[in-house]
């Protein structure tokens, strides 16, 4: 079954690089570039999986995207959220569990472990 | 009782003549004319050399009992107190009692009467010249004891005044505050420093307690930050680690405070304020370069690090890989720069100008430099330059020219889609000082006043989407770099209309009277 994925980052190498790691016959690939976007986009689209930047430029950051997600009561039964960021402080993992977050990455990080991490989420769905 | 002892110098056998000055160092011995026959050792050091057999008269006078003229007088006086002074020296003052000596001699056995130890001093005697038995060396020896000890007292005394002006000095001088308590909870001493923080007055300070204290602290602390300053909690605490607590002061400014305390054995309790706003500030600032650092640093990592996994591991049509390898070398070159940049700014920051060779530079070589350093590969966008005043203008010509450099690499940048690229330059002045003005402005994406107010923060980019290469830290280098040459930089821009970015260099001195005319024509035509 095709699902939707979301990419969110600043960063416009970053989403090319994850949309190439995440290409197959599996997703149906969606992009956006700030928080709003995603929030907006989460809404309509209702993804199986979003992968997940911080530090955005506009009012909301990746944390609060992903608790927007963990709190609504529709999306938190349907997406997975990945944390994927170059903060990687104790306390910057420890906050994306307190909002929910499914898995955190840090930058850099490996394409293939995310694959394996993509499989391992939606395969347990 | 006394005049049954006969006394001798010679044939007593525990008693020669030396023993006998010894016992009696002030006698005086007379033969039947009453002539001087023998002095003790000491008065011989009071009456100085005198004639053999000189009579008795001429070297003392006889005050007590009175009429004593002749040997019989004396001799009948045996073992009374007899009174004299000598004649010679300073006029030293004997007494004691004529005893009969071997031979139809006489000894006059006295001790000087002297009232401190200044009179035996005057009278050239020390210690050694009295009998150990004579009073007259205890009492002096009483008086000497006294007279020290007051001198010393008051040496001690001097020093302690001294020690006390010396503590007073450090701890006036201390840049930190400090106040000292006694057991009773009165204050006893503070300094300069701890009214300042705590916005008070000496002579308020001196008639607080404890209590005032600690009210005029809560009242002064800054209620959003829920401190609830007490010097007193602070005082009942035993465990050392305990006795720091950290204030924050919204009153009489705004501050952090590092505050300590101690106990003094006899009970009191010293106080210690340190103001460690700006270290606590410096601090912020530092992680949040460091964190801002890290992430900008992995930004192009993620890029390199995964296009490269993906290439390895996955198979991709030429196209995509051709555009994958694009997007790794055009990240690694960010990454070198940026490496390239932070290095530039911490050697700019760590040498703060040390390292600068500031000489005086033509403006007009310098602008052609930078614009010539412009490395364009990618356009054929040229930069307008209008006339440059032939001037000349203090800076490191290296320095600056990254500095223009980095300007017009931005105004390029930051306007995609074209659009002309000016530079103006005009001289100015602030205050009575010249300065080259130099002005690039583009037609550019322009920013607004929030990316405006941030521009000259490390790694602050406008263009947040990664469209636009930079390592946002080319304006903080701008700025450091204007900053060290006493020169000016500023930022004027609009959204979508551009940016015009304002670099200030002071002028050199001008060195003759045609560039003075040339100058005069330009600051003219500027007003016009």
């Amino acid at each position: 079954m095709i699902c939707n994925a979301l990419i969110v980052d600043d960063q416009s190498d970053i989403r090319k690089l994850i949309m190439m790691t995440m290409q197959s016959e599996k997703f149906e690939l969606y992009e956006a570039d700030n928080g709003e976007d995603a929030w907006r986009m989460a809404c309509n689209l209702r993804p199986c999986i979003v992968l997940l930047d911080v530090m955005m430029p506009g009012s909301l950051d990746g944390f609060q995207v992903c608790e927007k997600i963990k709190t609504d009561d529709m999306l938190k039964l349907t997406t997975k959220v990945i944390m994927l960021t170059a903060r990687g402080q104790t306390a910057d993992v420890e906050r994306g569990h307190a909002v929910g977050c499914d898995a955190y990455m840090v930058k850099p990080f490996s394409p293939l472990a995310l694959s394996g991490l993509v499989e391992k989420l939606i395969g347990s769905e | 009782m006394a005049a049954i002892i006969k006394l001798t110098l010679s044939q007593q056998p525990f008693l020669n003549a030396n023993g006998f000055s010894r016992a009696f160092p002030f006698y005086v011995q007379l033969d039947e004319q009453l002539h001087i026959v023998q002095l003790g050792r000491s008065m011989q050091k009071i009456v100085g050399p005198i004639e053999h057999r000189i009579h008795l008269n001429n070297v003392f006078q006889v005050l007590c009992p009175k009429n004593m003229d002749t040997y019989e007088d004396l001799q009948r006086n045996v073992g009374e107190t007899l009174t004299l002074v000598s004649c010679t020296g300073e006029g030293v003052t004997f007494r004691g009692c004529p005893e009969q000596g071997e031979n139809n001699t006489l000894l006059l056995l006295l001790t000087p009467i002297l009232q401190s130890y200044a009179e035996q001093q005057d009278a050239g005697l020390s210690f050694s010249d009295f009998a150990k038995h004579d009073a007259a060396a205890d009492t002096l020896l009483l008086a000497q004891t006294t007279r020290m000890s007051a001198l010393d007292a008051e040496r001690i005394s001097m020093r302690l005044r001294h020690r006390s002006e010396q503590l007073s000095s450090i701890l006036e001088l201390n840049i930190h505050g400090v106040v000292f308590f006694d057991s009773e909870q009165t204050i006893l001493h503070v300094n300069s420093a701890f009214l300042e923080i705590l916005g008070l007055k000496r002579a308020e300070a001196l008639d607080m307690c404890l209590t005032d204290l600690d009210a005029w602290l809560l009242d002064l602390s800054d209620k959003d930050t829920g401190d609830c300053p007490s010097l007193a909690v602070l005082r009942e605490t035993y465990e050392s680690e305990k006795l720091q607590t950290t204030l924050h002061l919204a009153r009489p400014r705004s501050r952090i405070i590092r505050l300590a305390c101690a106990h003094s054995p006899d009970g009191g309790t010293v106080y210690y304020l340190r103001d460690i706003t700006h270290e606590t500030e410096v601090d912020r600032m530092k992680s949040e370069f460091l964190a801002a650092a890290a992430h900008e640093l992995r930004t192009p990592m993620v890029s390199i690090f995964g296009f490269s996994e993906l290439l390895i591991h996955r198979k991709f049509t030429e196209e995509q890989r051709a555009d994958m390898l694009r997007t790794i070398h055009r990240q690694s070159g960010l990454l070198v720069k940026m490496v390239n940049e932070l290095l530039d700014l911490a050697r700019i920051e760590s040498r703060r100008g040390l390292d600068l060779k500031i000489q005086s530079h033509s403006l007009h070589e310098l602008i052609e430099n930078s614009v010539k350093g412009l490395m364009r590969t990618d356009t054929d966008r040229q930069v307008n330059v209008a006339t440059v005043p032939n001037v000349s203008v203090m800076i490191d010509p290296e320095k600056m020219q990254l500095a223009i450099n980095n300007l017009l690499s931005n105004a390029f940048k930051y306007s995609p889609q074209g659009g002309a690229v000016t530079l103006n330059v005009h001289i100015d002045t602030v205050g009575a000082e010249p300065f080259a003005v130099i002005e690039i402005s583009d037609q550019g994406i322009g920013m607004s006043p929030e990316q405006l107010d941030k521009a000259f923060e490390r790694f602050y980019r406008a263009d947040a989407s990664g469209n636009i290469p930079g390592t946002g830290l080319g304006l903080s280098m701008v700025k450091e770099i204007a900053e060290l040459h006493k020169g000016r930089i500023k930022l004027t821009s609009k959204m979508g209309v551009g940016t015009v970015a304002i670099l200030g260099i002071p002028l050199a001195a001008l060195p003759n009277a045609g560039d003075l005319t040339e100058l005069a024509s330009h600051i003219k035509k500027e007003i016009q």
